[in-house]
């Protein structure tokens, strides 16, 4: 059965790790991180990386015990059948809502810039034939996709330099001023948008060099986490305080201080180039999500993408508006939290008295 | 069957087009003003781009009264067969009478909140908006609006003024501990507009103004990469005498004129004790013009120089810091450095502001003469 | 030599007519000697009289009469090509490809020999694919002076040029060229087992044959690497890629091809390694621009006039106030129109196709913005995405990319910059799921491979070319062994 899957090389995992986690996510996490821990939030950004990197060395340690399982059939494995299937479609659940809110976070960002006026729908419904056009070409397109929108967008990094004219290094100034609590609430918040690592725990089985593995997610995730603190730092630096707390989108709000001689408004060519940033995001939950379907109900992967294109597809006539979003937003990165910070952790301690007590026997 | 439901969502999609906003039929703006009418009514007047090839004019002024700056827009769009958009917008000016009376941050908030203004664009006051946009003089470029922005732009790049964009003031507005400056923009008949002044603000009224040359204390110690401007001094001779520098040719006024132009500059702000602030700087300029002719080929006399120089600029920088605490107003940003410190990091506005009025400042400017022009 | 073959069934002059319809080109000679009887048959049009006259009639009657058997025929008859062992269907097929059939009847043997004369223009410069630098010379549609090129360029043992038969009602010759220690064996069955696949009757062009062998169908892109340039080919199989040549076709098809391979010119190699870098970055610019310029265009006028910097916007809007269609109605009249030019600027003799080209260009340009039927800057856009598309070495890259154009534009006309990012994703997507003989498209991008972007992205001296390239999995990396030697003289030293 796992003959004819195609493999790719250990450092395809660097690119889709990474660029799983930055989503929608990093345009606004200046702002949540910074309503928590206020001007120390680059702490917070750093510890939650710190974090993070455990949190993957623990995943990898319980993905080489089950040789070529993606999580699904390690829960199968540990509880049966039965009870596995109800955790697993528990996950699916949590992927297809991820998936939702990356969608409808991107339309909802450019409906307001530029395209008011247009119904959610559309937007929803482009963006999924997209991603499903990409899914069922699978597992090697979708690493494709992963690596090519890094390279395509990796540049936008290098766009900050022009904000960089107008920051005010005061701004951060004094360190170490916001409490452990604030600084853990500030972790918290970010946690949200550093959530993407789990797809570790899936792809673990198409990677060819496994023991590289390791090496690769913790660069990809120290990556990540290095781009999140630049975000964080230059926005904290940019905005004063009261600026930073209402803009939705801080960094896009910042790349509008951007201009060329060539081109004024730079965040008009920056927003719909965030499409090709999030397309590996909806492929990859895409593919997670059908290959749940797939291990619990036995359905097709290629019916299951369309399956869960349907639901998505009809729930974004009913969760639109702004403060909706944000609640649902909400919502998915505390379940997020908790799945892919706490529970990895419980798996692990799970899967060592789990073989202890088969090796004793 | 599925190619067929990929095509049917395609033509789905495509049937919902977003409303267009297709160039020729937008009234752009690229500049607006406002101008205080009564309380709480405003008239907004604003420039609308014509693309008419064949007609000389370029332009269009049309201007409405409302009060709030939507609702004003909303009248202006009765009054065009264009719809009016703001992507363009470059700079918006606000009259002198709002900006001392009600202030501006009132109309900050339609503008953070709407995406199409983008956040480069320039905020200016003048006496009268609705005449400054009138106005016919606009040098060679097409129209006021460009006019303006390209005026102000070059101020800001080249000298003179210290930035004025919107995310630059809307930043100093919301920070606690420094003020924003606008440039004043004044208008005579007949000739185009020019910047006259720089506005002093305290929160988002207008206080007081300071003449253009003077924004270089402002500029040096808060933008390191700022273009400060030409220098000029004007001493009395007798100083320069008690100093012990010697001119080369007679005298023919009873002072002696220099100018000279920054390189580099470092300025420094640091609370030294509990209540008293030092203000250091370092500017390092080359000498363009000095009338009468002193002698600058030895180390001596140069040493005499500098200092001369840095005593007077001193001089200047402290009595600028007093003017501006009668004005109590902080365009430096003494409060947010304060503020910076742990000690001081809860401090609110008011207290700031305190603590500013009663500081003992203390500003020593050193210059340093690197280069002296193809002679010495 | 010395068993007789087995080939008493041999069909006699009545028959082979009936079998070719009664045609009025079969002739036949029959020679009588000693009571022997000979039958020489041939097609008249087919056979080069001479050598049929020479070495076939004239050798014959002059031998002694004991010589006259099908033995000493077989040795000696003074003709470089002699079947001896077939079967009555090879009969018919050699003597239609020019071959002369001696049937001798008391022995009931016979055997076929090579007159051939087919028809074969010379050797000439490359049209399609015109070169600066480099040898020019170019295939022709004869398959035998095709491997005469080939064979001459590349006198290896190694060189393999495996013989394969195509079409059911037109039979026609195909050959397989590649270098057997280096060529992967993947790529050859692929490509062996895809060819046994095809069944048609008959296969008109190379052309037809790449399209019949593409892994996708309905892509717009080939996959295909078509030349006429017979360096260009061996530079290919050089480096581990699969050749074929059809017979009667005067493009050779290389597979498996790449993304970028079809950006690579051989003047390339031929030109020094700067300017070969800066040409092939300006390749992929113009490319990147014909593909989208005309949508940015387009979305830049129907949705994001924000983006127009303040000093162009006068110009642009002056231009457009005077059109009466939306910029995407506009683009695509201009695009067409575009396309229109160039079609009937090939269609025409090439002196009328020039007046063509100044019309089109000059006149129709002029007087549509005059008119105020479209912008003067969308002309010029227009027109640089029409060289850009020029620009690619190879031809179906460029259609490929003229037509891929379209989508994009109705993009940026119905959704703005969005719509164009959805295409540029369809667009990798695509690229990414395309292979060619089951190679992937996208590499060396995808699957990254670091050391053979030198070879398809930039240029570089040529001592850096020690390896192939990787991507075709050649069996022999080892390509130059040239040492490039350091100066080892300190600087006052010489």
């Amino acid at each position: 059965m796992k003959s004819n899957i195609s493999f790719v090389n250990a450092y395809i995992a660097f690119f889709i790790i990474h660029t799983s986690q930055i989503e929608m996510g990093i345009l606004g996490v200046p702002r949540i991180v910074f309503l928590e821990a206020k001007q120390d939030a680059w702490i917070s950004v750093l510890l939650s990386g710190l974090f993070i990197s455990v949190i993957i060395w623990m995943i990898i340690s319980i993905l080489a015990k089950y040789e070529n399982c993606n999580l699904y059939e390690i829960h199968e494995n540990l509880f049966g059948r039965f009870i596995g299937s109800i955790i697993n479609t528990f996950m699916v659940i949590y992927f297809i809502a991820a998936l939702y809110s990356i969608i409808i976070a991107y339309v909802e960002l450019s409906l307001t810039w530029g395209y008011e006026g247009v119904d959610e729908w559309v937007g929803v419904l482009a963006l999924l034939l997209v991603t499903i056009y990409a899914v069922s070409g699978g597992f090697r397109v979708i690493a494709g996709t992963c690596f090519l929108s890094f390279l395509m967008t990796i540049w936008l990094l290098f766009v900050i330099y022009q904000p960089l004219e107008s920051i005010n290094f005061t701004r951060i100034l004094p360190v170490m001023s916001a409490t452990p609590t604030q600084l853990m609430k500030g972790v918290f918040k970010t946690s949200f948008t550093m959530l993407g690592f789990e797809t570790l725990f899936f792809i673990f089985p198409f990677i060819k060099e496994k023991k590289k593995l390791l090496f690769f997610s913790q660069l990809a995730i120290w990556f990540t986490t290095l781009i999140v603190f630049i975000t964080t730092v230059i926005s904290i630096l940019f905005f004063s305080p009261k600026e930073l707390e209402i803009h939705i989108w801080p960094v896009v709000s910042m790349i509008s201080a951007v201009h060329f001689p060539f081109l004024e408004r730079f965040e008009f060519i920056a927003v719909p180039l965030w499409i090709l940033v999030i397309f590996p995001n909806l492929c990859l939950y895409l593919f997670i999500s059908s290959k749940g379907v797939k291990q619990i109900f036995h359905l097709k992967q290629k019916h299951g993408i369309w399956v869960i294109s349907i639901i998505i597809f009809i729930t974004s006539f009913f969760v639109t508006k702004r403060v909706d979003n944000n609640l649902f937003f909400d919502q998915v990165g505390h379940v997020g939290f908790y799945l892919w910070f706490i529970y990895p952790i419980l798996l692990y301690f799970i899967s060592i008295i789990k073989s202890k007590i088969f090796s004793q026997s | 069957m599925k190619k067929w439901l990929i095509l049917f969502c395609c033509l789905l999609c495509t049937a919902c087009v977003p409303p267009e906003k297709i160039l020729e039929r937008q009234g752009i703006s690229t500049i607006i003003g406002y101008d205080l009418l009564d309380k709480d009514t405003y008239k907004g007047s604003i420039s609308l781009l014509q693309f008419d090839r064949k007609e000389e004019k370029t332009s269009e002024t049309i201007s409405a009264v409302g009060t709030t700056s939507k609702q004003i827009r909303q009248r202006l769009e009765q009054q065009t067969s264009h719809d009016i958009t703001s992507g363009q917008l470059r700079t918006i000016l606000f009259d002198k009478n709002i900006s001392e009376m009600i202030g501006i941050s009132s109309f900050l908030d339609t503008m953070q909140r709407d995406s199409s203004i983008g956040s480069l664009i320039f905020l200016a006051i003048t006496n009268n908006t609705e005449e400054v946009i009138k106005n016919n003089n606009y040098e060679e470029y097409p129209e006021m609006g460009s006019y303006i922005y390209q005026l102000l732009d070059k101020q800001e790049r080249k000298e003179l003024l210290i930035n004025s964009n919107l995310h630059d003031f809307s930043s100093t507005l919301y920070e606690i501990g420094i003020d924003p400056t606008l440039p004043i923009i004044s208008n005579k008949n007949g000739a185009a507009p020019y910047i006259e002044k720089v506005a002093l603000l305290k929160d988002d009224k207008m206080v007081g103004s300071i003449s253009l040359t003077k924004t270089l204390f402002i500029k040096l110690f808060t933008n390191r990469r700022a273009s400060l401007g030409d220098i000029t001094l004007n001493i009395p001779l007798e100083v320069l005498e008690k100093k012990g520098i010697q001119l080369v040719e007679k005298s023919k006024g009873d002072k002696f004129n220099i100018t000279i132009r920054p390189i580099k500059h470092r300025g420094s702000i640091e609370l030294s004790k509990e209540d008293e602030v030092k203000l250091n700087a370092t500017i390092s300029v080359s000498t363009i013009e000095v009338q009468p002719a002193i002698t600058l080929n030895n180390k001596k006399s140069i040493k005499k120089l500098e200092q001369l120089l840095g005593e007077e600029l001193s001089k200047e920088l402290g009595d600028f810091l007093e003017e501006l605490r009668k004005l109590n107003t902080d365009p430096i940003g003494i409060g947010r450095k304060i503020k910076s410190i742990r000690k001081y990091s809860n401090l609110s506005d008011k207290d700031l502001r305190e603590k500013y009025s009663s500081l003992k400042l203390k500003s020593t400017i050193k210059v340093e003469i690197k280069r002296t022009g193809a002679v010495d | 030599m010395s068993n007789t073959p087995n080939n008493n069934n041999c069909p006699n002059y009545k028959k082979i007519k009936y079998i070719l319809n009664q045609s009025p080109d079969l002739l036949c000679r029959t020679i009588e000697v000693a009571g022997d009887c000979l039958e020489i048959v041939f097609m008249k049009n087919l056979i080069k009289a001479e050598t049929v006259n020479e070495y076939v009639i004239k050798f014959i009657q002059q031998l002694p009469k004991k010589d006259i058997n099908y033995s000493y025929l077989m040795k000696n008859i003074p003709i470089d090509e002699v079947k001896i062992d077939f079967k009555e269907q090879e009969i018919i097929s050699s003597l239609l490809n020019g071959f002369v059939y001696i049937y001798l009847l008391k022995e009931n043997k016979a055997l076929l020999v090579n007159c051939a004369n087919p028809v074969e223009r010379s050797i000439e410069k490359a049209e399609t694919e015109s070169l600066v630098y480099g040898p020019k010379i170019s295939f022709t549609e004869s398959l035998s002076s095709n491997i005469k090129i080939i064979r001459q360029n590349l006198n290896n043992s190694n060189l393999c040029t495996d013989e394969l038969e195509i079409g059911e009602l037109v039979k026609k010759k195909l050959r397989i060229i590649y270098i057997k220690d280096l060529t992967d064996e993947d790529i050859l069955k692929t490509l062996k087992q895809k060819l046994e696949n095809i069944t048609a009757d008959n296969i008109s062009d190379s052309s037809v044959l790449a399209q019949c062998l593409e892994d996708n169908h309905y892509s717009f892109f080939p996959q295909f690497i078509m030349t006429e340039l017979p360096d260009r080919f061996l530079y290919s199989i050089l480096n581990g890629r699969v050749g074929i040549l059809l017979d009667r076709s005067p493009v050779a098809i290389i597979g498996p091809a790449n993304f970028f391979s079809f950006f690579e010119s051989t003047e390339d190699i031929y030109l020094r390694w700067s300017l070969s870098t800066f040409i092939r970055f300006i390749r992929f610019f113009a490319m990147a621009g014909s593909l989208l310029f005309t949508a940015f265009y387009v979305a830049i006028l129907t949705y994001h006039y924000e983006l127009i910097p303040s000093k162009l916007l006068i110009i642009i809007g002056q231009s457009r106030s005077q059109v009466p269609f939306p910029p995407l109605l506009e683009a695509i009249l201009m695009e067409l129109l575009i396309e229109l030019l160039r079609e009937a600027g090939a269609r025409l003799p090439s002196k009328v196709g020039q007046t063509m080209g100044i019309v089109g260009g000059i006149v129709i340009g002029q007087a549509t913005v005059e008119a105020g039927l479209t912008s003067n800057i969308l002309i010029i856009i227009v027109a640089f995405s029409a060289l850009g598309a020029f620009s690619a070495p190879i031809y179906e890259m460029g259609t490929a990319i003229r037509i891929a154009r379209f989508p994009f534009i109705i993009l940026a006309g119905v959704w703005g910059f969005n719509g164009i990012m959805i295409g540029v994703c369809v667009l990798v997507v695509h690229l990414l799921k395309l292979t060619s003989l089951n190679r992937p498209y996208l590499a060396p991008l995808y699957p990254f491979r670091i050391k053979d972007l030198k070879y398809f992205l930039i240029r570089l001296p040529h001592h850096y070319y020690r390896k192939r390239p990787v991507v075709n999995r050649p069996l022999n990396v080892f390509r130059i062994g040239w040492k490039f030697k350091k100066t080892e003289n300190d600087l006052d030293e010489f």
